[in-house]
């Protein structure tokens, strides 16, 4: 127990700050006297305790990109397991080419996209979106600058309106705007083409947009 | 150029700058800049979302009770179910041979 508590107090200080920080590859402490290189080394090697310790380091980040995929709390917590399966089941192969958090991100969005792909829905949506839509007209909105966005969406709205996006335009989204991935990595992930893919973002975007000036709306309203 | 002209070559305006013409209609019309501007900042601010939950614990509990019915890792609490079943073993034969002693004793 007395390790998992360390565990946990070494996943809290190593929390990504920044977009920049998230995608940098970090020097990590797995536990007193361990580095994060040498719990790998040794879960490979079977170690339990220090897959344990892996997980404590990598829960949080592999969680909210289940979490912000799915938009659901029950499927994220499924996915996530089935990520650290197949972790678990997978980490005698990693080699060491990418940075192990890279490596594990992109075994943990191949799960999710494997889960939606049985679910069929981003195919939906992604043959949806490429119909002419009345959205793919010129906005008609009168430019005021009380309609500017800018300096007025917290987290907390962002994160709600993205969970709130249809599933197509959400997983592009995510995996472009808040995880970092290009389009080409985006296309070949997601099987489509890289037109597709920024469309895809582009409409998600306007959607958001869409989105948070109801929610700023609303609040207003109520003020 | 238009903004429903501009509107349609956004996405490649948003990710690699326009040209003179594109950037002229920018310069001029408020509802394309103002659309522009706003997702460019939700684009810069998605950035910056980070982590902010932990799974429940019982993704962990689900994640060990696999790995252990796979036998991938040993199983923790028949490990200490046997261990139990040993102390109780041990005190049984100890609490045996103690009476023996004092049914010696007592014959003696």
């Amino acid at each position: 127990m007395a390790a998992k508590t360390t565990t946990e107090k070494v996943t809290a200080s190593i929390v990504v700050r920044t977009a920049k920080a998230k995608l940098a590859p970090q020097k990590k402490t797995a536990a007193p006297g361990l580095t994060e290189a040498e719990a790998i080394q040794r879960a490979q090697a079977g170690d339990a305790q220090c897959f344990e310790i892996l997980y404590g380091l990598h829960k949080r980040r592999v969680y909210s990109l289940c979490l912000r995929m799915t938009g659901n709390t029950a499927e994220a917590e499924d996915l996530t397991q089935e990520a650290f399966l197949q972790l678990y089941r997978k980490i005698a192969t990693f080699r060491g080419e990418s940075a192990f958090s890279t490596w594990l991100h992109r075994l943990a969005v191949n799960v999710v996209l494997m889960h939606l792909r049985k679910k069929g829905l981003p195919e939906v949506s992604l043959e949806e979106t490429m119909e002419p839509q009345q959205e793919d007209g010129p906005r008609k909105d009168i430019g005021s600058r009380d309609n500017v966005l800018a300096g007025s969406i917290d987290r907390v709205n962002l994160e709600r309106a993205i969970e709130s996006l249809p599933p197509g335009y959400r997983i592009i989204f995510v995996l472009h705007d808040v995880e970092g991935y290009e389009h080409n990595e985006i296309a070949e992930m997601m099987g489509c083409s890289i037109g597709n893919s920024k469309s895809q973002l582009h409409k998600a975007r306007m959607k958001l947009r869409d989105l948070l000036k109801i929610t700023r709306a609303e609040k207003a309203m109520r003020r | 150029m238009n903004c429903s002209e501009f509107q349609r070559v956004l996405p490649e305006i948003i990710e690699s700058g326009g040209n003179q013409e594109q950037e002229a209609h920018l310069a001029n019309c408020t509802v394309c800049s103002d659309l522009v501007r706003d997702l460019r900042y939700i684009a810069e601010v998605a950035k910056l979302l980070v982590p902010m939950e932990d799974p429940d614990p019982r993704v962990w509990d689900g994640i060990e009770k696999t790995l252990e019915r796979e036998g991938l890792i040993k199983r923790k609490h028949m490990t200490r179910s046997a261990g139990r079943m040993t102390a109780r073993i041990v005190m049984m034969v100890a609490s045996m041979a103690v009476l023996q002693c004092l049914q010696q004793v007592l014959r003696a």
